[in-house]
């Protein structure tokens, strides 16, 4: 695909039109600068978002965000939205890791009360918080209290002791979907997730420390209870092999089925079935627990993270929720199309929720900045309520370990006084910033669309990762 | 016959050539066995019976390894050699073969994917190209 394919709607807005290819069903936009979209053609995301856009049932356009870059059948950055009831789901394009996201706490306790105890901190968090692969949690749950988790999400872990209920308030949907049924799950999944709860895992996940570097909205920051310099911590993971078995066994299913409900698509990994079929609505159904279960991960692990916190800093010091976010989801939504509002079937994949009024979270890649944002009216007109949801990598990981070393990236990003945590060089290696797009210039777009505002930037002050 | 890492945006991608399918699948089974743990700890060895059944040839070898990769993270372990008793078009039955790994995996791939995966055949050989993410 080249440039040459995209009409230009704005300096920040490209569209490929329908037209370009007979099988779309609807147009393809996406939020970029020419330089970012120019960075994009040169993998497939393109043609990925083009695939996307002849899915049965599929409204308006087809989104990608300025972090787009080439997964597998939709697009990492990627949003489209389907016809409610019968328009299709599709597991591979919500993605393996359901409800991958983010979760910030926020401190009382400014950088400069931080940094002397800082190396302390991180060894603490390191140790609290298991990363790596293969790595079991601190519970095991047994069948019942495991399909409680499936059901209530954050809620069970704060039940059982992990959290307060304060905490659920500021969680996308109160960290529990409804509808969630532990009986549309295997026991596969379940034997993969049942000791996995409260453990970080590898790969582009990790707990960051960090500090506001700047505040772009005094206003709100104060309603979100930021100040400068304050230190905050990141939370990034998601449901673990509980959620992945669930996209493998729900994506093999619906390779079966496609031919009964006669779905022909561009692309196996895209598979599905209409939302109110008997598979649409199994699928749903133990999407709703995968989400679940991330939640009471994200909630698990900020229970270890306070308790490394007060270790350092005694029992009265505590960490609140700020936000915590979904990046791979679908969920259903009224959205304006056509004029008019309907009830949608929203698949977000590595792009996170940015309805009015609400936090909008966006990490950097590792050493690099990262934003809260808050989302705005413009992004229920233009991008179906969402937002990008990272960097949105430029490099593979080979590409990445070719150039970099771990052991030496570890120096420099000490130098810069950021204490770092990793069980791996070379997966300290592979997510090195050269990888990654300029996250300024990604969240730039956003914020000048107009779908987020932006109201803070945090800068890291130590990265514990897998 | 042979396997090779490649690299891709985001994930990983395996390019598999063997002289016939039943060898594709052995490769590809080892290439993914390699991506878990370069080294393995040739140690505790486990074998576990394996059977899946697909729609077509191509969705069967992304099938095999993803049982293949279930059946790692359950016993906590690599699998790198199957023996078949049944290998058709859309249908097999075996042994997988590995040891067990008590320091984790070096790599977590969260599943093996259909995504442009195609069994081909090119000057008499078998080649497929599989996605896995990461």
């Amino acid at each position: 695909m080249r440039i040459e394919d995209f009409n230009k709607i704005s300096d920040l807005v490209w569209e490929i039109p329908k037209s370009f290819r007979k099988d779309m069903k609807v147009s393809a936009r996406v939020f970029a600068s020419e330089k970012i979209l120019k960075e994009s053609l040169r993998d497939a995301s393109m043609n990925q978002l083009v695939n996307t856009a002849t899915l049965p049932g599929v409204q308006k356009y087809v989104l990608a965000m300025p972090d787009v870059h080439e997964g597998y059948g939709a697009p990492i950055g990627g949003v489209f939205a389907t016809q409610y009831p019968d328009g299709l789901i599709s597991p591979g394009a919500v993605g393996y890791d359901i409800n991958c996201g983010i979760r910030i706490l926020k401190s009382d306790k400014s950088f400069d009360e931080v940094k002397p105890e800082l190396e302390k901190l991180a060894d603490a968090i390191n140790k609290e918080v298991p990363s790596g692969v293969g790595r079991s949690g601190r519970l095991k749950l047994n069948d019942k209290e495991l399909d409680e988790v499936l059901s209530k999400g954050a809620r069970k872990i704060v039940e059982d002791g992990y959290g307060e209920p304060e905490d659920l308030k500021f969680i996308e949907s109160q960290g529990e979907l409804e509808g969630a049924d532990a009986s549309k799950v295997s026991f596969r999944a379940k034997d993969r997730g049942r000791d996995q709860l409260g453990t970080m895992g590898a790969g582009n996940h990790f707990v960051e420390v960090a500090r506001i570097d700047e505040l772009f909205d005094e206003g709100a920051a104060k309603t979100l209870g930021l100040f400068k310099n304050q230190t905050l911590v990141q939370i990034h993971t998601g449901s673990r092999g509980f959620g992945h078995q669930i996209a493998t066994d729900y994506i093999k299913i619906m390779l079966r089925v496609m031919p009964k409900y006669g779905i022909i698509l561009p692309d196996r990994e895209l598979a599905g079935s209409p939302f109110d079929s008997k598979e649409g609505q199994d699928y749903f159904k133990a999407m709703s627990c995968g989400a679940n279960f991330a939640w009471a991960n994200r909630q698990l692990i900020t229970w270890e993270v306070r308790k490394a916190w007060q270790a350092i800093f005694g029992k009265k010091e505590d960490l609140r929720v700020v936000y915590d976010i979904a990046h791979n989801l679908a969920k259903i939504e009224d959205h304006q199309v056509d004029g008019r509002v309907k009830k949608v079937i929203v698949h977000r994949k590595g792009a996170t929720r940015a309805f009015p009024g609400q936090p909008v979270l966006i990490p950097g890649s590792m050493g690099t900045s990262s934003y809260i944002l808050i989302g705005r009216q413009k992004a229920m007109e233009q991008s179906f309520g969402s937002s990008c949801h990272g960097a949105g990598r430029i490099m593979s990981r080979h590409a990445a370990l070719r150039q970099v070393r771990g052991g030496e990236l570890k120096k420099e990003l000490e130098a810069r006084g950021i204490a770092i945590r990793s069980g791996s060089w070379k997966g300290l290696a592979e997510e090195s910033p050269v990888a990654y797009k300029d996250i300024e210039a990604v969240v730039d777009v956003v914020s000048q669309i107009g779908i987020a505002k932006k109201v803070a930037r945090l800068k890291p002050i130590a990265v514990i990762k897998g | 016959m042979a396997y090779q890492v490649l690299g891709h945006i985001a994930d990983l991608r395996l390019k598999v050539l063997a002289k016939n399918k039943e060898e594709l699948f052995k490769q590809a089974l080892k290439g993914m066995a390699e991506v878990l743990k370069e080294k393995l700890p040739e140690k505790e060895k486990i074998l576990k019976e394996i059977a899946v059944d697909s729609a077509d040839q191509t969705s069967l070898l992304v099938d095999f390894l993803n049982e293949v990769l279930y059946d790692a993270y359950a016993n906590k372990a690599v699998f790198q050699a199957v023996e078949f008793e049944v290998f058709e078009k859309n249908k097999l039955k075996g042994k997988i073969f590995g040891y067990k790994v008590k320091k984790g995996f070096d790599k977590d791939i969260k599943a093996v994917t259909y995504h442009g995966a195609e069994i081909k055949k090119t000057d008499g050989n078998f080649e497929v190209i599989l996605i896995f993410d990461i």
